[in-house]
C-alpha cells in the first residue's frame, strides 16, 4: 500500500507537470517570506523587549537634591497613572554604568571618579499601553514641572504603536501569502484530477475504493507542502548566511518555528487538496 | 430460457392484479415482490430497464432478460441498438431511467455509492474502447484490477505472467498501450477483465479488432473460462463467430430485447 501510494503520488505530481512545479515554486515563495516575515518579527520582537526593559523616560536631577525630596519626588511619579514603576540611579551607579559601556575609554572615565559630572537620576518605566508618542511627551512634560530640582527630562523616540502596526502588517502579508499557497495548492490538484480524469475514471470502473483514488491525491498535496515549505526555509537559511556574514549579530529562525512553519506548510497542503479531491475526483 | 421469462412476468401479472394501486402496505408487498431472484441460479437480470440518455432520445425500451449462472450467452444487434449501454448498466456504470436490474445477487437499485467499488470486482468488463491506462505498461494494466483490490505482489506477478502467456503478450509486457497495435491492445483489455477471477464477464466488441482465427481463440479462452465457473455475456455483431460457437443469444433491436 506504501509503495502504491508513493508510486502514483509521484506519477500524480509527474502527470500535474508544470503545475505541480509552479505550485511547488509558489509554496516556496510563500515560505520565503513567511520565513523573512518571521525573522524581521523575531528581530522587532527582540527590539520590543529591549525596548520595554530600557527606561522610557529619564529624569535628571540636581546634585544639591536632599534624599527627602528625592525619594518625595520618586514616589509623586509612581502615583501616576501611567507610571509602572521607578527606579533611583545614583551619581555612584550611574558611574559605574559609564565605565561598563565606554570600558575602552576606562582611563577617561577613570579620571572622573574625582570629580563624577554624571548627575543622579529616577529612571521612569511606563506600562505597554502608554509607550506611544503623545504620551510619553505629555507624561515628560508633566514630570518636569514637579520639582525645582529636576534638571532635564529626555525619553526615548521608539513608540509601540510603530512596532503594533508593523506586526499586524507581517501577520497580514504573511496570511495573504498562506491563502494564496492554499489556493494554488488547490488548484495543482484540480488540474490533476483534470488531467487524469480517465485514469481515474477506469480505476473506478475496474473496482478502484474511494482510498484508492483519493489518497494519493491527498498525498500529492501534502508533499506539495512540506517539499515546498523545505525548500523555502532552505533557500531563505542559505540567503541568510550569505547577506548576514558580516553582521553575526543577527541570528536565523530557531529550529522550533522552522519546524512549525514546514509542519503548518505540509498541513495545508492536505486540507487543500482535501476538497478537490472529494469535489472532483468523485470520491 | 423462454419459459423461466414467461414464468416471471405471469407471475408479476397474477400477483399484480389483486394488490396493484391498493395501499401503503400494498406498495410494500409490491416493493417487496421487486425481482430479489433468491434464486441463486440467476447471475443477470434485466427487468423492464428503460434508459433515456437524454429526456427526449429512449435507447432502451422495457428491455428484460436473465442470464443463469455459468451460462456463456451473445448479445447482438446492429450499430447502435444499444449494446454497449445494457452492459454498462449491468456493472453499473450506467443508472436505468427505470426498470430493475439484478446482478450477481445484488438488486443494483439499492447499490448505495460505496458499495459500487465491491460490486464492481466481482464483474470483469472488457470495454469496446479498452479504457487502458496510457501512463502504464501492458503488464501494469493487465496487474491493476487485482492491484485495487489489494492483492498480493507475488500472486499479481504470476497470475499477469499466465494471462499474458494465454494472450501471447509476453514480448509486449513493458509496452505502453499506445505502442502496441489495436488488436494487441484488445488482448490487454480482455487479460485484465479476466485478471481478478471474476464472478460475471462482460465482454463489449472483444473481438472487434481481431482477425477471424485469433477472435475464434479469444472465444476458446472465454469458453474455457466459463467452464471454470464464470458467467459470461459477450456482446458483438459478428454474427458468424457467434453462429460459430452455438450459444444462446439475446437480441436487441431497435432497443428492445428478444431472445433467440
Ligand atoms: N452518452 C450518450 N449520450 C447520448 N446518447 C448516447 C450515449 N451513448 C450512446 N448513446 C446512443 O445510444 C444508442 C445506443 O448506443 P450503444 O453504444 O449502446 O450502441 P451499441 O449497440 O453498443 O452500438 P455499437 O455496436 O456501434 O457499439 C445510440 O443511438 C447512441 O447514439
Ligand atoms: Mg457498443
Amino acid at each position: 500500500m506504501t509503495t502504491y501510494l508513493l508510486e502514483e503520488t509521484i506519477s500524480n505530481l509527474r502527470s500535474g507537470g508544470v503545475v505541480s512545479i509552479l505550485s511547488l515554486v509558489t509554496i516556496m515563495l510563500t515560505t520565503i517570506i513567511v520565513s523573512v516575515l518571521v525573522l524581521l518579527h523575531n528581530a522587532i520582537r527582540a527590539e520590543v523587549t529591549a525596548i520595554k526593559d530600557a527606561t522610557a523616560i529619564i529624569v535628571f536631577l540636581h546634585d544639591d537634591i536632599s534624599e527627602n525630596e528625592q525619594q518625595r519626588l520618586q514616589f509623586d511619579i509612581e502615583d501616576l497613572e501611567m507610571v509602572e514603576r521607578v527606579v533611583y540611579v545614583s551619581k555612584k551607579q550611574a558611574l559605574a554604568r559609564g565605565q561598563q559601556i565606554f570600558n575602552e575609554f576606562a582611563s577617561i572615565v577613570q579620571g572622573f571618579e574625582l570629580v563624577n559630572p554624571l548627575p543622579a537620576s529616577l529612571e521612569v518605566h511606563l506600562k505597554d499601553e502608554a509607550l506611544e508618542q503623545q504620551t510619553l511627551r505629555k507624561t515628560a512634560g508633566y514630570i518636569r514641572v514637579m520639582s525645582e530640582k529636576i534638571d532635564e527630562v529626555t525619553y526615548e523616540q521608539f513608540t509601540s504603536t510603530f512596532i503594533r502596526r508593523a506586526e499586524f502588517g507581517i501577520l497580514g502579508l504573511g496570511g495573504i501569502m498562506g491563502v494564496a499557497s492554499i489556493i494554488i495548492v488547490a488548484f495543482s490538484v484540480v488540474l490533476t484530477v483534470y488531467f487524469r480524469r480517465e485514469e481515474i475514471e477506469i480505476l473506478r470502473l475496474v473496482g478502484a475504493s474511494s482510498w484508492y483514488v483519493g489518497l494519493p491525491l491527498i498525498t500529492q498535496g501534502g508533499i506539495l507542502g512540506a517539499s515546498g515549505s523545505l525548500l523555502g526555509v532552505t533557500t531563505t537559511f542559505v540567503l541568510f548566511r550569505a547577506l548576514t556574514t558580516q553582521f553575526r549579530t543577527l541570528s536565523f529562525i530557531p529550529f522550533h518555528q522552522t519546524a512549525l512553519i514546514v509542519l503548518v506548510s505540509t498541513v495545508f497542503g492536505l486540507l487543500a487538496s482535501i476538497f478537490p479531491t472529494l469535489k472532483y475526483a468523485d470520491v | 430460457m423462454g419459459v423461466n421469462q414467461s414464468w416471471t412476468n405471469k407471475s408479476f401479472s397474477v400477483v399484480g392484479v389483486y394488490i396493484v394501486h391498493l395501499t401503503p402496505a400494498a406498495l410494500y408487498f409490491r416493493l417487496s415482490l421487486r425481482p430479489k431472484f433468491k434464486d441463486q441460479s440467476t447471475m443477470i437480470q434485466a427487468y423492464n430497464v428503460n434508459m433515456c440518455y437524454k429526456e427526449d432520445i429512449q435507447v432502451l425500451h422495457d428491455v428484460s432478460f436473465q442470464v443463469q449462472k455459468g451460462e456463456f450467452t451473445f448479445l447482438v444487434g446492429e450499430s447502435g441498438a444499444g449494446k454497449t449501454t445494457i452492459l454498462r448498466l449491468l456493472y453499473r456504470g450506467l443508472v436505468p431511467t427505470n426498470g430493475e436490474l439484478v446482478v450477481a445477487g445484488r438488486n443494483l437499485s439499492t447499490l448505495s455509492k460505496s458499495e459500487i467499488p465491491h460490486f464492481r470486482r466481482q464483474i470483469g468488463v472488457v470495454f469496446q474502447d479498452f479504457k487502458l491506462l496510457s501512463n502504464k505498461t501492458v503488464q501494469e494494466n493487465v496487474a491493476i484490477s487485482m492491484k485495487v483490490m489489494g492483492i498480493r505482489r507475488s500472486e499479481i506477478r504470476n497470475n499477469v505472467n499466465q494471462l499474458l502467456h494465454q494472450m501471447s503478450l509476453v514480448h509486449r509486457r513493458d509496452a505502453y498501450p499506445e505502442e502496441i497495435s489495436g488488436g494487441e491492445q484488445q488482448r490487454v483489455a480482455i487479460a485484465r477483465a479476466m485478471a481478478n477471477n471474476p464472478t460475471i464477464l462482460l465482454a463489449d466488441e472483444p473481438t472487434g479488432n481481431l482477425d477471424p482465427k485469433l477472435s475464434l481463440e479469444i472465444m476458446r479462452l472465454f469458453e474455457n473460462f466459463n467452464f471454470r465457473g464464470t458467467t459470461v455475456l459477450v456482446a458483438t455483431h459478428d454474427i458468424a463467430l457467434v453462429r460459430q460457437l452455438g450459444r444462446r443469444v439475446i437480441r436487441i433491436q431497435e432497443g428492445q430485447s428478444i431472445e433467440v
